[in-house]
């Protein structure tokens, strides 16, 4: 069994990581300004996108079984790049698995970083509503009270309900 | 019954007329500053004046309270503190980033690896014209070769200390140049501290000196770290680089010193620049001077000669037969080989580059040895890129080049074998031999110069990627929250027309309101009474 279905499977999964990072990009644009209703369509885009990552990951477990099946090799888990290279005998061969490898690990690094921005920027915003929502909602116990009343919990004058 | 003037509808009418234009002008107000730089939206607060009632008179039986018109209670600016608080923060965080980004690019650019004249290339010539040497220590041409490729190896080091140097200078001069700007604001935020109490002292809002200060704070902030306090009356303090630098309408002027102290900003920036260019510095210097003297063991031919007092590894015999143990000192000029009949070679253990080169001789008879290839300018024994040059005694004559290790006795004279290469080979060698780093400058503790040079580049790589992408992260987070500062406080031309066409209208009819009682005062005055006329 040549390597070809096993650089494909890779090859697939790359893309759907490729095009997590530019949903991840716009992602950033749309929190930077701030338009949370595009916000919304982008998540649903993502999450089409992880499904069929899903399924992508599915299929190279499969292929990866299947190689090292035929090669009559014991698989092992969890089964690396570097495990398929060393199983590998042609040069070529080789060098195609190392180079989809090296691309691979590329796209995850550069993914977990657009997510990591993301994530300080949804932070900050998160900061101003929970400060906005602060505002509104009063703090409890800021005076003496009544003892007897206040443990019968009438605590229904509020903006919002915060054990919602 | 209530008792109201007569006028009381024209008096009615006058206060709306001139409130509404007071609505109008701040209206216009904030459309002129539609484009103003840190310039906050402004609102007029109306409310009802205060109903008529005449207690001075018997209680009134006249039904309700009759109303008096409308006054501007407060003109405010719309503004989100939060906000404001957020901005600082990661706006202070950009400065930095963006002044250490800018650094690291430009030590990437001293470095300038990989290319053709980069220092790898350099050192490859140097170590390539030893090999060539080592092949025919008599060739001229190779041992003007060696000198040649290492004088451009200690140019080349040299060159980058002077771009060192230069780039430190550079932000040196920056940090004067940020304090001085720093300072400048300072001044401006004390004096408008000053206006904003005098102004606010009178129950005013003072709105624009408001809108200024903290335009002027937003500005601080890119320079340096700056920590808000402000009192209920409105007058702040701010700290920074840990300096209270306005107290109230006080001032204490930042120095250059007060750098080091800031934790933010681009003073900040500019510290940690200098730190950086500092390290890129110590790993070339430890590299360069453990090249230059960290402990390599070599092996030399027996009949070796010593050029020095030395110490040898194994046990040494002399011509005369005494035998020099291990660690005692072999005196200069004793030709020796190994106590051991079975080995051929003697092993030593000499300092470096220079260490090696001492053991050998060069072309000229008598031969003398014991001759540093490279010296340091200003006679320090620790080389730096700084101090570095090729002795300038063998740059005059090549023939000093200490390639071979042997001479040989020819009736009385001492004459070198000019063929003979040991040392030039050892020293070719030295390519390829592992060193041991001071542990502190990089992630490489063991390795050849090249591994070393490779691991520094890779460090300064890594570095450099880390502070560029800081940097937009920190740009993305400043530019969302100025998004939403906008959205709080940013004069929305739409917004304010259909204020404007509410304010018109408002302002109309309380002008047709006017007219009315005017009309209505016109029949009493003019129409009434003059019956029998």
């Amino acid at each position: 069994m040549s390597v070809t279905p096993l650089i494909n499977s890779l090859e697939s999964i790359i893309a759907c990581y490729l095009r997590l990072i530019e949903l991840g990009e716009s992602k950033k644009q749309v929190l930077i300004q701030n338009k949370v209703d595009q916000l919304n369509a982008i998540v649903n885009q993502e999450n089409k996108v992880i499904k069929e990552l899903e399924a992508a990951e599915k299929e190279r477990e499969v292929t990866v079984r299947r190689y090292f099946r035929e090669k009559g090799l014991r698989i092992r888990i969890p089964t690396t790049i570097d495990d398929l290279v060393k199983a590998t005998v042609s040069m070529q061969d080789k060098q195609r698995l190392s180079s989809c490898g090296e691309r691979l690990r590329e796209a995850a690094a550069k993914l977990q970083e657009t997510n990591h921005a993301n994530q300080e920027l949804l932070q900050q915003m998160m900061d101003y509503v929970q400060y906005s929502l602060d505002l509104l909602v009063p703090d409890d116990d800021v005076t003496y009270q009544n003892p007897v009343r206040s443990s019968g919990g009438t605590k229904n004058a509020r903006m919002f309900d915060t054990k919602a | 019954m209530a008792v109201f003037s007569t006028f009381h509808g024209l008096e009615t009418s006058k206060r709306a007329l001139f409130t509404q234009r007071v609505a109008l002008n701040t209206m216009g107000h904030n459309i002129a500053n539609a484009a103003t730089e840190g310039y906050s939206r402004q609102r007029v607060n109306m409310t009802a004046t205060r109903p008529m009632d005449a207690p001075a008179f018997a209680r009134s039986n006249a039904p309700g309270q009759i109303g008096t018109g409308v006054e501007y209670s407060s003109v405010v600016r719309l503004r989100d503190n939060y906000l404001d608080m957020q901005f600082r923060r990661e706006n202070q965080s950009m400065g930095e980033w963006g002044v250490r980004d800018a650094t690291m690019r430009s030590l990437e650019k001293i470095i300038n690896e990989p290319s053709e004249s980069g220092l790898r290339a350099v050192m490859d010539e140097f170590w390539n014209s030893w090999e060539v040497l080592n092949r025919d220590p008599q060739l001229l041409s190779a041992r003007v070769d060696v000198v040649g490729t290492a004088v451009n190896l200690v140019d080349t080091l040299k060159h980058i200390d002077t771009s060192l140097n230069t780039l430190a200078a550079d932000l040196d001069n920056n940090i004067g140049r940020k304090v001085t700007e720093a300072n400048n604001i300072i001044e401006n935020i004390a004096i408008l501290n000053g206006l904003i109490r005098k102004t606010e002292g009178l129950g005013n809002n003072a709105n624009d000196y408001r809108d200024k200060r903290d335009l002027l704070i937003d500005q601080l902030s890119t320079l340096v770290d700056v920590e808000v306090t402000e009192t209920p009356d409105g007058i702040l303090s701010i700290t920074s680089a840990g300096v209270q630098v306005v107290n109230h309408e006080a001032v204490v002027p930042l120095a250059a010193a007060n750098a080091a102290g800031a934790t933010a900003g681009e003073l900040a920036g500019y510290e940690a620049s200098k730190a950086e260019v500092e390290t890129l510095r110590q790993q070339l210097n430890a590299m360069v001077n453990t090249l230059m003297t960290g402990t390599v063991e070599v092996q030399v031919q027996n009949g070796y000669v010593a050029s020095k007092d030395m110490v040898a590894l194994v046990d040494v015999r002399l011509e005369n037969g005494t035998v020099i143990p291990a660690g005692e000192t072999i005196p200069e000029g004793s030709r020796i080989e190994a106590a051991d009949p079975a080995q051929s070679f003697i092993r030593l253990e000499v300092n470096g580059f220079n260490g090696l080169h001492q053991l050998g001789y060069g072309l000229s008879n008598p031969p003398s040895g014991n001759r540093s290839f490279f010296t340091t300018t200003d006679g320090s024994a620790t080389f730096t890129i700084a101090n570095i040059q090729v002795n300038p005694d063998i740059q005059k004559n090549t023939d000093l080049i200490a390639a071979s290790g042997k001479y040989d006795i020819v009736g009385t004279d001492a004459q070198v074998i000019r063929g003979n290469s040991d040392i030039a080979h050892a020293i070719a060698g030295l390519r390829d031999k592992v060193f041991t780093y001071p542990q502190n400058v990089t992630s490489l503790s063991q390795g050849t110069t090249d591994d070393y040079f490779r691991a520094l580049t890779g460090d300064l790589g890594i570095r450099a990627a880390n502070t560029t992408r800081n940097y937009n992260n920190q740009r993305d987070l400043v530019d969302a929250i100025n998004m939403r500062r906008q959205e709080v406080s940013g004069v929305s031309l739409d917004e304010e027309m259909s204020d404007m066409i509410r304010f018109q209208h408002a302002y109309n009819a309380a002008a047709r309101n006017m007219t009315a009682v005017d009309e209505m005062l016109d029949r009493i005055i003019n129409g009434m009474g003059i019956v029998g006329r």
